[in-house]
């Protein structure tokens, strides 16, 4: 029954053939792709097998031997061209393709020479060289495959088997004459060379339908992946593209080219080994490229890809695909490898154009998901928002009921006591409910400051002075002003008191470590203890405090930091304004510190405020009589030169080696002047006079910047009143230095006041900070004085034994020549306890040409009275426009 | 009124409100109010032990108490319970809490009258006598 079928099988394997050989050819000739051209040699010993064999059965007799002979010598080379044609598409170790050449040439000449019928043993090794060489083409094309992807995978796949099975046919064509036709060998070759044939045709030319499979296949993939792919952004696109198509080709590398507004196009995307790319970088026309449609030498193509690419990928290949990008775009794909794919034109021109469509599509989807991530944020800032408002609201409600709660006792019992019988003018009521007013008075304003507080650290305003503050005294000043709180409740009190400096407001920590105490004597029982300890660091300061308390339980450790909460036993709960440490944690953090909380039901509590450390300064040691510099300079080096320079001109110079250290100086003792460095550490130069012109009190110190960075313009638009680059010229500094510190008006104060020492702490404060100063004790020689002695500022006693403040001021406001000589009045907050040598608090009062501000003078120094000075310029400049 | 000295429960966690309230209706003109007895609790816990033992004609409740919102026992007092089975006694809520949200829940629970804080010392007489004549009623 075989021998029906048989020459059928045979006949459509030698259709195929033909076919292929035919489609390899043509489109060699129609292109002239030495890729093409391997195809066909490959093809041709197949086919002239064909032919031959088609002669025979035309003849209808043996052809003659030499025939036979040609034929197989050819159809010899059929492994060698194969592994040539693996050689196009991959690496091919050139000793492998000469080993081959060599086993084909030594076998073709027994071959050919040999008598004939050939011996057993000479085509038995014919035969096996000829399956070994068919097996190392297939290998090479098997291994090709498994670098591919997909339909090319399958198609590289199908050609090493289709080799293969070409091998098996020659080999059992020659084992068949070896076994003279032996029956069972006959139908298994026109079989072979079927799939054999079919294999090539479905791997190199598959039919239009087959290949529209396989493009569509590919197609499908790339879109797949490329929308499932996430993108933030639309730039991502085109990235994640390149990558697919790099897995999908098996290119060693994939760059996308996208039409920038110019028209050029510019690099997307690109996928594959590093390149150096440059940033900015157009290619002028691909149209050319993009037309051949085939693979280029890269040196060939365009100039500015070699320049773009061409260093890493010198010798590749590069296929330029258009890549039509919805509505009316033209981008490109460039595919490079170091060899040459084997099918290149239709399947990667569809991946392309599908690319452009899919990458719009994974655009709009990029753009989506920004506008739900952005609604998402919205969503979550409107949530922030409301609860922000809720949260805000129930302070207010709170607020309302915590301020009601003191007043309702005020308001009761001052009514109470409008109740009692009128005894004459007075009304006799229990001594309790006075106490009870008063008490709940001090509540109410305690609560009444703590909200102001709280509000100003909210908004950002609370006006912070830090300042070098001995952390250790001020907290055991605190306990002493406590001890009767602690006496009442027999409380044992512990301090471990490290010496330390911190960089703080004064008022404001007292106020931290105040809440602290408070908090602790209140929630530690009776007989319990409170442990106080200050420790330093190079970095930072801690105080801590440590009780025997309730205890706060883990989940309640967050939440006793929010206004209004207190927890733990409701039965236990503590009259308190709920505030404070809300306050206390706000401070803290406005400080640039943290405050902690270590504790537990049942064991106490222990708070740890941690405070910047202040940075260590170099006053220059000596007395304060000299013009003062302050050189901000962190480079050792030219630090200790400047210093020199202004050391030999004879000023007193102070270094500071960052620019906080420097403002923290400056706040100190202000300087003459500031030589300022720009490149610091922490905050730069700019920051640091930008701070200082910020401040009332230093912004007339003169600033000269001394930097390497040439700023000059920034400088001086910042209001610096020089600027030298250094090296710098000492002559031109210190000339400048000289000219501005002369030009700059020393304040002149005139001060009055009986009690010495409170005159003398005044004179010091004010000459500290560089006014000229004229005290005196007598208030009439003081008038005298203010007649002739052209004073920017007066101050003056109010409760002077001779002549009185309010005498005073009314014979200064008289008097032309000091009508616009602001006056500070100095009395206590209550006059009547003030006794000689009490210097706090005092109140000021400041009064100049009708103007009248106030303000609480905590000592009566220069940094309280310097403000105060700044308006008496403003006043002794109207004084010379209208005299 | 029911009886010559009637009983007013104050239930009230701050201590200088409690002995405020006392001090002023002892000064009262009506004899009634002047002479009330008045319990005193610190805690929604300690008011609902006195109501089961006590023969209370009216409680003054704050709201913002440590165990809990004074409304509570409104409700229950409202609902007939935590009284042992006593007549009910009249409800006037005395609190800080004074947004309208407040008096409505206040009304919701069963009070009888609603007093803000700060009081002038005329208008919490006038509440308790108002409400202990309604309760004689």
């Amino acid at each position: 029954m075989t021998r029906h079928w048989s020459p059928l099988v045979l006949l459509a394997a030698e259709f195929t053939f033909a076919v292929l050989f035919l489609r390899a050819l043509l489109g060699y000739l129609r292109r002239r792709d030495p890729l093409q051209r391997d195809v066909t040699l490959v093809f041709t010993p197949c086919t002239l097998l064909v032919t031959v064999d088609l002669a025979r059965h035309l003849s209808g007799g043996p052809l003659p031997t030499w025939v036979g002979a040609v034929t197989l010598t050819v159809l010899l080379t059929q492994p060698y061209l194969t592994v040539r044609l693996a050689g196009r598409l991959r690496a091919v170790p050139r000793w492998l393709d000469r080993l081959v050449l060599i086993a084909l040439v030594v076998l073709a000449v027994p071959l050919i020479f040999a008598p004939r019928p050939l011996s057993a043993g000479v085509l038995l090794t014919l035969v096996l060289t000829f399956l070994g060489c068919e097996l190392v083409a297939a290998a090479l094309l098997f291994g090709k495959a498994r670098t591919r992807r997909g339909a090319n995978r399958a198609r590289l796949m199908i050609a090493a088997g289709a080799t293969m099975a070409f091998g098996a046919m020659i080999a059992l064509i020659d084992v068949g004459t070896l076994a003279h036709a032996g029956a069972g060998f006959a139908p298994a070759n026109p079989v072979l060379a079927l799939i054999s044939g079919f294999g090539y045709l479905v791997a190199f030319v598959p039919p239009r339908q087959l290949r529209r499979i396989f493009s569509a296949s590919a197609a499908q993939s790339v879109t797949e992946r490329l929308l499932r792919a996430p993108a933030d952004s639309p730039e991502q696109v085109w990235q994640i593209y390149a990558e697919i198509m790099r897995v999908q080709t098996g290119a060693d590398a994939v760059a996308v080219l996208m039409p920038r507004t110019d028209g050029l196009l510019a690099p997307a995307g690109y996928a594959g080994p590093p390149i150096p790319t440059p940033d900015e970088l157009g290619f002028a026309d691909l149209t050319a490229l993009i037309r051949a449609g085939q693979p280029a030498r890269l040196r060939e193509g365009d100039s500015s890809l070699v320049a773009h690419y061409g260093d890493n990928l010198g010798d590749d290949f590069v296929t330029v695909l258009s890549m039509p990008v919805p509505p009316d775009a033209e981008g490109a794909v460039l595919l490079f490898n170091r060899h040459r794919g084997l099918f290149t034109d239709d399947d990667l021109r569809l991946l392309a154009a599908l690319g452009g469509q899919a990458g719009i599509l994974a655009e709009r989807q990029a753009v989506a998901a920004a506008h739900r991530k952005i609604a998402r944020e919205l969503s979550v800032s409107v949530e922030a928002l409301t609860r922000a408002s809720q949260a805000k609201s129930s302070f207010l409600a709170n607020m309302s009921h915590e301020l009601r709660t003191p007043l309702n006792a005020i308001i009761g019992f001052s009514d109470l006591m409008r109740m009692e019988e009128p005894d004459g003018d007075r009304r006799r009521v229990p001594a309790d409910w006075v106490e009870h007013i008063h008490s709940s008075g001090r509540h109410l304003l305690g609560l009444i400051n703590d909200i102001l507080d709280l509000a100003k650290v909210e908004a950002g305003r609370l006006d912070l002075r830090p300042a070098p503050l001995r952390v250790d005294t001020a907290v055991s000043e605190l306990l002493t002003g406590l001890s009767p709180l602690l006496n009442t409740k027999r409380l044992t009190i512990t301090m471990e008191l490290a010496e330390a400096t911190a960089l703080a407001d004064r008022v404001r920590f007292r106020q931290i470590v105040e809440n602290l105490l408070s908090n602790a004597i209140k929630f530690t029982p009776e007989g319990g203890a409170i442990t106080v300890s200050v420790s330093a660091s190079d970095d930072d300061v801690r105080v801590t405090v440590a009780d025997t308390g309730v205890g706060i339980a883990a989940a309640d450790q967050q939440r006793i930091f929010e206004e209004f909460q207190q927890v733990g036993d409701p039965d236990q709960q503590h009259a308190g304004t709920g505030l404070g440490l809300a306050l206390a944690k706000r401070l803290v953090e406005a400080h640039d510190g943290e405050i902690t909380l270590v504790s537990a039901p049942g064991r106490g509590s222990a708070f740890t405020v941690r405070l910047p450390a202040s940075p260590v300064l170099t006053f220059e040691e000596g007395p304060d009589a000299g013009i003062r510099v302050l050189l901000i300079e962190d480079d050792p080096q030219s630090a200790e030169l400047l210093s020199t320079q202004l050391v030999g001109a004879g000023y007193h110079v102070d270094v500071a080696g960052t620019g906080e250290a420097g403002l923290v100086a400056a706040d100190a003792r202000p300087p003459a002047a500031i030589v300022l460095d720009v490149a610091l550490p922490g905050i730069d130069g700019f920051e640091v006079i930008r701070r200082l012109k910020a401040d009332p009190r230093l912004a007339d110190i003169p600033v000269f910047f001394v930097t390497i960075i040439d700023e000059r313009q920034a400088g001086l638009a910042l209001g610096a009143n020089d600027y030298f680059v250094k090296p710098v010229d000492q002559a031109a500094l210190l000339g400048a230095l000289a000219r501005t510190i002369a030009a700059r008006p020393v304040p002149r104060v005139l001060v009055v006041d009986h009690d010495d020492e409170i005159r003398r702490v005044i004179e010091e404060g004010l000459r500290a900070g560089g006014a000229d100063v004229v005290a005196c004790a007598d208030g009439q020689a003081g008038l005298l004085l203010s007649r002739e002695g052209h004073f920017d500022l007066i101050v003056c006693d109010m409760r002077s034994p001779e002549v009185d403040g309010f005498s005073m001021l009314a014979a200064i406001e008289k008097d032309p020549a000091t009508r616009h000589t602001p006056v500070l009045g100095l009395t206590t907050a209550d006059a009547a306890e003030r006794r000689p040598g009490d210097a706090a608090p005092l109140v000021a009062t400041a009064m100049a040409g009708g103007v009248v501000a106030t303000a609480m003078a905590g000592g009566a120094g220069w940094e309280t009275l310097a403000p105060l000075l700044g308006g008496s310029e403003t006043a002794a400049k109207d004084k010379k426009e209208n005299p | 009124m029911t009886a010559e000295n009637p009983r007013i429960l104050l239930v009230e966690d701050e201590e200088l409100n409690r002995t405020l309230v006392k001090a002023v209706l002892a000064r009262a003109e009506n004899t009634a109010v002047r002479t009330a007895e008045v319990l005193d609790a610190a805690s929604i816990a300690v008011a609902r032990e006195q109501l089961s033992t006590e023969d209370v004609d009216l409680v003054l409740l704050d709201m913002n108490l440590p165990d809990g919102n004074g409304l509570t026992l409104a409700s229950e007092l409202a609902a007939g319970e935590a009284t042992g089975g006593r007549p009910r006694p009249m409800v006037v809520a005395v609190t800080a809490s004074v947004l309208p949200q407040d008096r409505a829940a206040a009304l919701k629970a069963g009070c009888d009258g609603f007093l803000d804080k700060p009081y002038a010392a005329a208008d919490l007489i006038a509440i308790v006598t108002a409400n202990l004549s309604r309760r004689a009623t």
